[in-house]
């Protein structure tokens, strides 16, 4: 063990001198997000005429959390928020329970047509959806779709799962693929039929991929911008990506800045304590995902 | 369980993401093909066949081409720094004398920009960007520039500055991803490599760089074709402008379709995307071939 961790030493302390100029940039660049981050945190808790006399760090009115009750409910960030709870959770349980038995069949099973299939959803992927928009439009608008809220909501829901099946079976596949299939075979030997093989015996196996894939999808569709432009032409249909934009337009004209940082920090907080508590569970779920 | 059964099993399991994606990718492909060869489909209801006039209306547009110029810009510009900045933090969050704390704070703090959605970065970035935001007012106060300059209102700088933002948002993806790549890589190799008598450039390129090849390619690929079609970046910080000079094919697409109402000419546009992302498909499908 001596003889390894001098080896170790050795290396590192090699690479630390070289990458020292990266040193410099990597410490700019957490300070920047850092300031970054702490000034919106700070804003959204001081008052507008604080934050433009520069005072916004020193909270001279003391701590304004109203700022966040008034953004949740007279700003509208509620109607946004829930909106977008409910694209994401629904297509992402959607996203699983499709996509996982799709991934299984793909690694495990040999059937005609699978490698077609296979490069089918890996060029699916490269499909701009600027392209397909068009045309999904035109349906659903001649289908009278847009004019009903419920109908407007499904359609969304849909589509979010519609783009998203490309990237997630195809990380799902290769975490399947990846893993062992004694239990399979000893399911089998045991009588066990496959759709219980999988569900019981597979699909828990496959949880940490399914984990990292679900909140990748989750952030994708949370963020999600283009789509919900021009399909959710309603304020109670719109996410976030896009409600918040034109309320933080107004926010910034009417002059409610801390209004604004308030309803900014309230979009930020769900994919950041996502990503706090499942970071760790993240790497190690793209590690079976990406290794191939 | 009789043998037609098992035989039909696969293709139950795969059913709904096929059902989907044909309703969602190959339809719409179709018809978008078919819209491009039509003269202004959808508003006349009688449209005529008119070969290939919407693509060379297209690609004489000085606007589309000028939109071409700008996409190849910020794509590369982006794919290589996102490339490099990620590699450059996964090796940092990789080494072994941060202890398992700093780690976790650090993978948290560089992982924000991706946490945050596209309209929170665009406002966040246009209040810096602003002729009195932070950024000038460090720059004048630091010495480097003499006056103010309008970072994304101005035709000279209006596209460096969205590829920045773009460059800022987009790195987490490439850390997080090669981060677990990097744990994924025996320590036997780089123990044997150093008793070898390697040193840390040569390890980097003879061992580190293709025990992540799988992993870097899928990575170069899918930024590529998300970078091509990045929107919603562009589209709330400047439109497009000043004078089209932050113009992609996305933006112009939206534009031709959603504003102009010129759905052949957006058909036309898309088309063209979509060739210039099969041909990255086509490398990508080899490549993932060349691997298996």
């Amino acid at each position: 063990m001596a003889k390894e961790d001098k080896v170790k030493t050795k290396w590192n302390l090699k690479k630390e001198l070289r990458l020292a100029p990266g040193y410099v940039v990597i410490i700019l660049w957490v300070l920047f997000t850092l300031i970054l981050l702490g000034w919106i945190l700070a804003a959204s808790l001081s008052t507008t005429a604080d934050i433009f006399a520069g005072k916004a760090l020193e909270f001279p009115t003391g701590l304004h959390f109203e700022n966040y009750t008034k953004a949740w409910g007279d700003g509208g960030v509620a109607t946004f928020f829930m909106n977008s709870l409910l694209y994401s959770l629904v297509s992402c349980a959607l996203l699983v329970v499709i996509c996982a038995p799709a991934a299984y069949v793909l690694a495990r099973f040999t059937f005609m047509g699978n490698k077609i299939i296979q490069t089918g959803f890996v060029s699916a992927m490269g499909v701009p959806i600027t392209m397909i928009v068009l045309p999904l439009f035109c349906v659903v608008a001649n289908m009278g779709i847009l004019n009903n809220i419920t109908a407007s909501k499904v359609t969304l829901i849909f589509l979010y799962v519609g783009i998203n099946i490309p990237y997630t079976t195809i990380f799902l596949l290769t975490f399947f693929a990846n893993l062992s299939r004694t239990y399979e075979e000893a399911a089998a030997i045991d009588g066990c039929p496959p759709t219980r093989t999988f569900w019981k015996i597979m699909f828990p196996m496959a949880q940490s991929g399914i984990i990292t894939v679900t909140i990748f999808n989750f952030i994708n569709i949370w963020n999600e911008y283009f789509l919900s432009l021009i399909f959710a032409n309603n304020d109670a249909l719109r996410p976030v990506a896009v409600g918040l934009y034109g309320m933080l337009q107004s926010m910034q004209y009417t002059g409610n800045w801390a209004g604004m940082f308030a309803a900014v920090m309230i979009v930020f907080l769900p994919t950041f304590i996502l990503y706090l508590f499942l970071s760790e569970k993240i790497i190690g779920g793209v590690t079976g995902g990406i290794k191939g | 369980m009789t043998k037609g059964k098992k035989l039909l099993t696969p293709y139950i399991y795969l059913l709904p993401t096929i059902i989907l994606m044909c309703i969602l990718l190959i339809i719409p492909i179709v018809m978008v093909i078919g819209y491009s060869f039509y003269d202004n489909v959808i508003i006349n209801k009688n449209p005529v066949f008119v070969g290939l006039e919407n693509y060379t209306t297209v690609l004489s547009d000085p606007v589309f081409l000028v939109a071409i110029r700008n996409t190849l810009f910020f794509v590369i510009i982006s794919i290589i720094a996102h490339f490099l900045i990620g590699m450059l933090f996964a090796m940092l969050l990789n080494t072994r004398y941060l202890n398992v704390m700093t780690k976790g704070i650090f993978r948290v703090i560089y992982a924000l920009p991706w946490m945050f959605t596209a309209s929170v970065i665009a406002i966040v970035w246009r209040m810096m960007l602003n002729p009195n935001g932070v950024l000038n007012y460090l720059m004048t106060n630091m010495g480097i520039i003499s006056e103010k300059i309008e970072w994304l209102a101005s035709r000279d700088v209006a596209l460096s500055a969205v590829t920045v933002i773009n460059i800022w948002s987009g790195y987490p993806f490439y850390m997080i991803s090669i981060l677990a790549g990097l744990q994924g890589i025996s320590t036997d190799l780089y123990e044997a490599s150093a008793l070898d008598g390697a040193n840390a450039v040569q390890t980097f390129f003879r061992i580190t760089i293709p025990q992540l090849k799988p992993i870097l390619v899928s990575l170069l690929m899918l930024d590529f074709v998300w970078t091509l079609q990045q929107f919603a970046l562009i589209w709330m910080t400047t439109g497009g402008g000043p004078v089209n000079a932050t113009e992609t094919i996305s933006t112009y697409i939206y534009k031709q379709g959603f504003s102009k109402y010129q759905y052949s000419m957006a058909s036309a546009g898309a088309v063209i995307l979509l060739i210039v992302c099969t041909i990255i498909g086509i490398f990508y499908v080899r490549q993932q071939k060349a691997g298996d």
